[in-house]
C-alpha cells in the first residue's frame, strides 16, 4: 500500500510532490502524461527564423492545427493553445471522457505539467484581502510561497505593486520592458499621483520566467517564441520540477494513467484507473490520495466516485476582459522582433477598501501570428493588412480578470450517461468599469474604445476553481476541511483549486502552489504520527 | 487563373509561389468539406463571375453572405505568413511614422470604396 498517490502534475501535484520530497516522503503520480511532440529545437529568435524558412510545420502544422480557430463556428481555442507544438496540452480529451458545455467553453490538459505547459507565468502572492473569504491567512502560506520562489525562479521588482503582491527578496531583476510597456510605464510615472489618488497601481508582474541563469536554466533570450515552443528553459512549467524529482528518486511517475474513481476499503483508498493504451481497469491501494487533476477534474472524480448524478457543484472561473490599446505616436513603427511576448505589466485598480481590487496584465502581442489579428480589424483585406503591418506595433493588450464567486458561478455535474456537464452562467459586466478602465488608459496616453473591449467566452479564464471549496468547519459532502480533506471521504485530500471558496482577480497559480505543499505538509505529519 | 491565384492576388496584389499554392489547396479541401453545396456553388459562381474578390468579400463580410469566401480569404492570410516572401506583408521592419500614417488613412477611405462596390457586386452575383 502506498503512502501516498497524487492524481495529476500539473501546477498542484507537482508542489505537493515537491513539498512530499522535502519531508522525505516518496509520493506516486498518476498521470496521462501527454508529453509535447519531438520536434527539433528553434534555435534563432521567432522572427529571424521566419525570414530564412518556411514555417508551415511551425506556425499551422501538417494536420492545420494551427488553423484551429478560422471556422468560427468550432470550438475556440485560447491562442496560445492553438500552434502545433502546443497541441499536446489539450490533446486526446475528446477520446478520454466526454464533456458537455453549455454556454460553457472548458479548456482542460492532460499533458504531463498540464495547462500551466501555456501559461502566462505569472505568479501573485495573495494577501489577506484576497483570501478574506478563506479558512486560512497569508501567513499560513507564506513558507510556501518562499520555498516556491526558490524552486521557480522569479522576475520582477519590489515596485508599487509591493502592497498587492508581497515583498519578495529572492526576485531576479525585472525582464527587459518592449518599447510599448516602456512607454506606459514612463507615462505612468509622469502621471503616478493623479493615478494613485484614482487608486490605480502600475509595476512590475511577478514572473517564473529568469532574466538571469538559475541553476542549468538560462535566462530571457527575448525570441517572442513564447507561444511557439514548448518547454523553453527560461519559462518555468512544473515539468521541470517532476522531471528533476523523478531523476533523483524523489517520486515516483506513473504515466498513462487515467484515474476514473476512488473507493474506501477498510483503512485504504483504491484508486481505479484505467490504463489509457489497453483501456484496461487497474486498482492502486494508498493512505492518502491526492487530488490535484484540476478543479474540473477533481469535481468529476468526487461525483463519480459516489456515483452521484444528482449533484450540481459550483465552477467559479475569472471573466476575462480584453482591452486592445495602442498609441497613435507608435503607428508606423518597427515590429519589435525582439520581445517577450507575454505580460509585461502589472495594472491594479484598487477603487474601495471593502473591494477586492482589479488586477489586470498588460501584454505585448508580438508573438502571436498576425493573421490572428486579420480577424479583428474592420477594413478591405489589403488594407487590414497594412493596420497588421503599421497600427500592430502600436498596439498592447490589456487582461483584466475579474473576482468569481459562487453567485456567478458555472455549475457542473455528472448526467445520468456518465458524461461531464458544465453550464455556464452569463454574468452581467459592469460598464462603468470598461468605462473607467478607458479613461485610465486615456490618462496613461493610450487610446482604445469600447467597442473593442471583448469579452473572452465563460470559461476562457482558464481559472477553475471552487468546485470543492474548504470551510472552516467543513459539515457537507463535496467540501474539505482547511487542511484540504475531503468531508466524508478520510484520507482523501484536495490539493487543487477545487479548494478556494472565493476566486479574487489576482492569478491564482502561485497559490494553488502554495496550498498544495500546505496539505503536503499536513498528510506528512499525520504519516510521521505528530498533528 | 486557378482559385489560389485569384485570392492570392486579390489580397496581396501579387503572384502566389508554388509551395503556397500547394498548402492552400490541400487546406482548403479539408475546409470545404464543412460547407454546405449551397454554400460551395455560390462561392464558384462568385470566383467565376466576379473580378473584384476583395470587394465582393468585404462586402460580404458585414452581410454574413458567401461564407465559404470570407473563409478562404482568412485561409489564405494566415498561410501566406508562413512564407519567408511574404512576412513583409505583416511585419513593418524599419521606422515609417509617415508612411504608416498615410496608409492607414488611404485604406480607410480606399475600403469605403470597395465596400461599395462589393454591395453592387453582391446584388450583381444574386441576380446572375
Amino acid at each position: 500500500m502506498h503512502d501516498v498517490l497524487i492524481i495529476g502534475s500539473g501546477v498542484s501535484g507537482t508542489s505537493a510532490a515537491l513539498r512530499f520530497a522535502d519531508n522525505g516522503i516518496v509520493p506516486v503520480i498518476l498521470d496521462v502524461g501527454i508529453e509535447p511532440p519531438q520536434e527539433p529545437e528553434i534555435k534563432e529568435k521567432f522572427y529571424s527564423y521566419r525570414e530564412k524558412n518556411d514555417s508551415f510545420k511551425l506556425m499551422i502544422g501538417e494536420q492545420f492545427e494551427g488553423l484551429n480557430n478560422l471556422d468560427r463556428r468550432k470550438k475556440v481555442m485560447p491562442a496560445k493553445l492553438v500552434p502545433p507544438r502546443m497541441r499536446f496540452v489539450t490533446d486526446s480529451l475528446k477520446d478520454l471522457y466526454p464533456v458537455k458545455e453549455i454556454n460553457f467553453s472548458v479548456i482542460q490538459s492532460f499533458a504531463q505539467g498540464g495547462l500551466a505547459n501555456a501559461w502566462g507565468a505569472g505568479v501573485y502572492r495573495y494577501n489577506d484581502r484576497d483570501l478574506r473569504s478563506f479558512p486560512i491567512k497569508k501567513s499560513d502560506l507564506l513558507s510556501y510561497y518562499e520555498r516556491l520562489s526558490k524552486e521557480l525562479g522569479i522576475s520582477g521588482e519590489n515596485d508599487d505593486l509591493v502592497p498587492y503582491f508581497g515583498q519578495d527578496n529572492l526576485l531576479q531583476k525585472p525582464l527587459r520592458l518592449s518599447d510599448n510597456a516602456q512607454k506606459l510605464m514612463n507615462n505612468y510615472k509622469k502621471k503616478k499621483k493623479k493615478l494613485n489618488k484614482k487608486g490605480v497601481f502600475i509595476g512590475r508582474p511577478r514572473l517564473a520566467v529568469l532574466s538571469q541563469t538559475f541553476g542549468e536554466r538560462k535566462p530571457c533570450d527575448y525570441s517572442n517564441l513564447e507561444f511557439w515552443q514548448p518547454n523553453l528553459s527560461h519559462l518555468y512549467t512544473p515539468s521541470q520540477t517532476l522531471k528533476k524529482l523523478i531523476k533523483e528518486n524523489k517520486v515516483v511517475y506513473k504515466k498513462g494513467y487515467l484515474v476514473r474513481s476512488w473507493f474506501r476499503k477498510g483503512n485504504a483508498v483504491i484508486v481505479q484507473v484505467e490504463h489509457i493504451k489497453d483501456r484496461k481497469i487497474e486498482e492502486f491501494e494508498c493512505k492518502n490520495l491526492v487530488l490535484a487533476a484540476g478543479a474540473v477534474n477533481s469535481a468529476r472524480l468526487a461525483l463519480t466516485s459516489r456515483k452521484d448524478s444528482n449533484t450540481r457543484l459550483t465552477l467559479l472561473d475569472n471573466a476575462a476582459l480584453l482591452f486592445p490599446f495602442f498609441f497613435p505616436g507608435r503607428i508606423g513603427c518597427r515590429l519589435e522582433t525582439d520581445a517577450f511576448g507575454l505580460t509585461q505589466l502589472n495594472f491594479i485598480y484598487d477603487s474601495n477598501e471593502d473591494e477586492i481590487p482589479i488586477q489586470g496584465s498588460i501584454l505585448e502581442i508580438t508573438s502571436p501570428a498576425r493573421a490572428e489579428f486579420f480577424q479583428s480589424f474592420m477594413l478591405a483585406s489589403y488594407d487590414n493588412l497594412r493596420l497588421i503591418r503599421y497600427m500592430l506595433p502600436a498596439i498592447m493588450v490589456m487582461q483584466l480578470f475579474l473576482p468569481s464567486s459562487a453567485e456567478d458561478a458555472a455549475a457542473i455535474r455528472i448526467n445520468e450517461n456518465n458524461e461531464l456537464e458544465i453550464y455556464g452562467k452569463n454574468r452581467n459586466i459592469n460598464k462603468n468599469l470598461i468605462n473607467k478602465t478607458i479613461k485610465i488608459l486615456r490618462i496613461l496616453k493610450a487610446y482604445t474604445f469600447p467597442f473593442l473591449v471583448v469579452r473572452a467566452p465563460n470559461g476562457h479564464g482558464i481559472h477553475y476553481s471552487g468546485t470543492l471549496p474548504m470551510l472552516e468547519s467543513s459539515n457537507r459532502l463535496y467540501t474539505c476541511s482547511k487542511f484540504g480533506e475531503l468531508y466524508g471521504e478520510p484520507g482523501v485530500y484536495v490539493a487543487d483549486a477545487s479548494v478556494f471558496p472565493y476566486l479574487p482577480s489576482k492569478n491564482c497559480s502561485f497559490t494553488v502552489m502554495a496550498n498544495a505543499m500546505r496539505v503536503a505538509d499536513r498528510i506528512s505529519l499525520l504519516l510521521k504520527g505528530r498533528t | 487563373m486557378d482559385e489560389a491565384e485569384k485570392i492570392f492576388r486579390s489580397i496581396f496584389k501579387s503572384q502566389i509561389s508554388l509551395p503556397l499554392r500547394e498548402n492552400f489547396d490541400r487546406a482548403s479541401k479539408v475546409f470545404t468539406a464543412a460547407y454546405s453545396k449551397e454554400d460551395i456553388d455560390a462561392y464558384n459562381r462568385a470566383l467565376e463571375k466576379i473580378s473584384d474578390l476583395e470587394a465582393l468579400e468585404f462586402a460580404s463580410r458585414y452581410r454574413n453572405r458567401l461564407p465559404l469566401l470570407v473563409l478562404k480569404f482568412k485561409l489564405m492570410v494566415y498561410l501566406a505568413e508562413t512564407t519567408p516572401e511574404n512576412l513583409g506583408f505583416y511585419v513593418n521592419r524599419k521606422d515609417r511614422r509617415l508612411i504608416g500614417y498615410i496608409s492607414i488613412a488611404y485604406g480607410g477611405l480606399r475600403s469605403m470604396v470597395k465596400f461599395i462596390k462589393g454591395m453592387f457586386l453582391l446584388r450583381i452575383l444574386k441576380n446572375a
